[in-house]
């Protein structure tokens, strides 16, 4: 079997070489996209997209510099989940880990942070899930992309808005993380009880289940669950069969380890990282 | 999934300070390989690799050009 991992979906190429992904089914334009994108996918390929949806102006030129005097700490790019503006009431890109109403209308996946490379990948057999919202990131993109996606999910089940860093140590080793206690679940680290919220979350299933959640990636990966990796998992659990992986554009960027951060140049951690951990 | 390496697609269009930035950071003796949009770099069951297609893979050791020998076996 051969995989081929692509850098771009459809029309909307650009200047990164990197797609969108269309997955806001409420348009047909959008939805015939998508429907696309599955014809795609279903003849054994996997893409990479990135999601630009929301993204002002000025984070798309990326060519321009975010702070024109090049204080330190500026690497040069805007990211794209800051200062973006949500075009006619379409989701903000950035985490989405405060309480907000259209986190839930707009369902799993969006409002996620982006920029967003998205694995979508063809199994054998022909079945084409589209897979969680695993990016490949790194530290300040994909895998906070997963913390965002956990979070979604567990407001779902009623989660507050609370929770404490610990030590790397209290992390196993794994860096430090963001504990969440579940809503429900008693005061919090700071001897707060949990906002109450109104809503259907408290009785949802999960509630009261506290959960980790990353907060600076690699070091965090043990965290994750493994429905978070999926993508990944499956193209590694394909490749380790003896499939052939080919990568073009930003399909062969996120194949590798270290990769190249697409936002601004930097490298971070690709998805041949994740080879080591299954 | 290749380890120790870092690609750069669409060599020679992408913003020029953001390849640099990209090879600059590096850490030494990683490569660093940019791909222009024709051609094509493959690693070959025994490990080498090889390059087809027009134009020419460059690959970048310690901010420095290299050859595809440098690439991880």
């Amino acid at each position: 079997m051969t995989v081929i991992v692509r850098g771009a979906l459809d029309e909307c190429r650009h200047r990164l070489g990197v797609g969108h992904v269309e997955r806001d089914t409420r348009y047909p334009a959008r939805r015939a996209r998508r429907q696309c994108v599955g014809g795609r996918l279903r003849s054994g390929l996997v893409d990479v997209g990135q999601d630009h949806r929301g993204a002002a102006p000025r984070q798309c030129a990326r060519h321009c510099f975010a702070d024109p005097r090049r204080r330190p700490g500026d690497d040069g790019h805007t990211s794209l989940g800051s200062g973006c503006r949500p075009p006619r009431g379409e989701p903000r890109p950035g985490m989405r880990i405060g309480s907000r109403r259209r986190w839930r209308w707009h369902g799993h996946g969006h409002g996620a942070a982006t920029p967003t490379v998205t694995p979508m990948v063809a199994t054998e057999g022909g079945a084409v899930p589209w897979l969680s919202w695993v990016g490949a990131n790194g530290p300040t993109g994909a895998i906070s992309m997963l913390s965002s996606c956990r979070v979604g999910r567990r407001r779902g089940a009623g989660v507050a808005d609370r929770g404490r860093v610990r030590t790397s140590r209290e992390g196993g080793g794994h860096g430090p993380v963001v504990v969440r206690e579940a809503r429900g679940s008693g005061p919090g680290p700071d001897g707060a009880r949990p906002r109450r919220r109104r809503g259907r979350g408290q009785r949802r299933a999960g509630a009261g289940q506290p959960f980790r959640v990353p907060r600076w990636g690699i070091a965090l990966a043990p965290a994750l669950g493994a429905q978070d990796l999926a993508g990944v998992e499956a193209l590694l659990d394909t490749w380790r069969r003896g499939a052939v992986v080919a990568g073009s554009s930003a399909g062969a960027m996120v194949l590798t380890d270290p990769m190249v951060d697409p936002r601004g140049g930097a490298l971070t951690v690709g998805w041949a990282w994740w080879r080591n951990w299954r | 999934m290749v380890e120790e390496l870092a690609v750069i697609p669409h060599f020679g269009d992408e913003n020029a300070e953001k390849v640099h930035r990209s090879i600059a950071l590096a850490a030494p003796g990683l490569p660093v390989v940019g791909l222009p949009s024709a051609p094509r770099s493959s690693a070959d069951p025994d490990g080498g690799w090889r390059q087809a297609g027009q134009g020419d893979a460059q690959v970048f050791v310690s901010g420095k050009p290299a050859g595809i020998d440098a690439l991880p076996h």
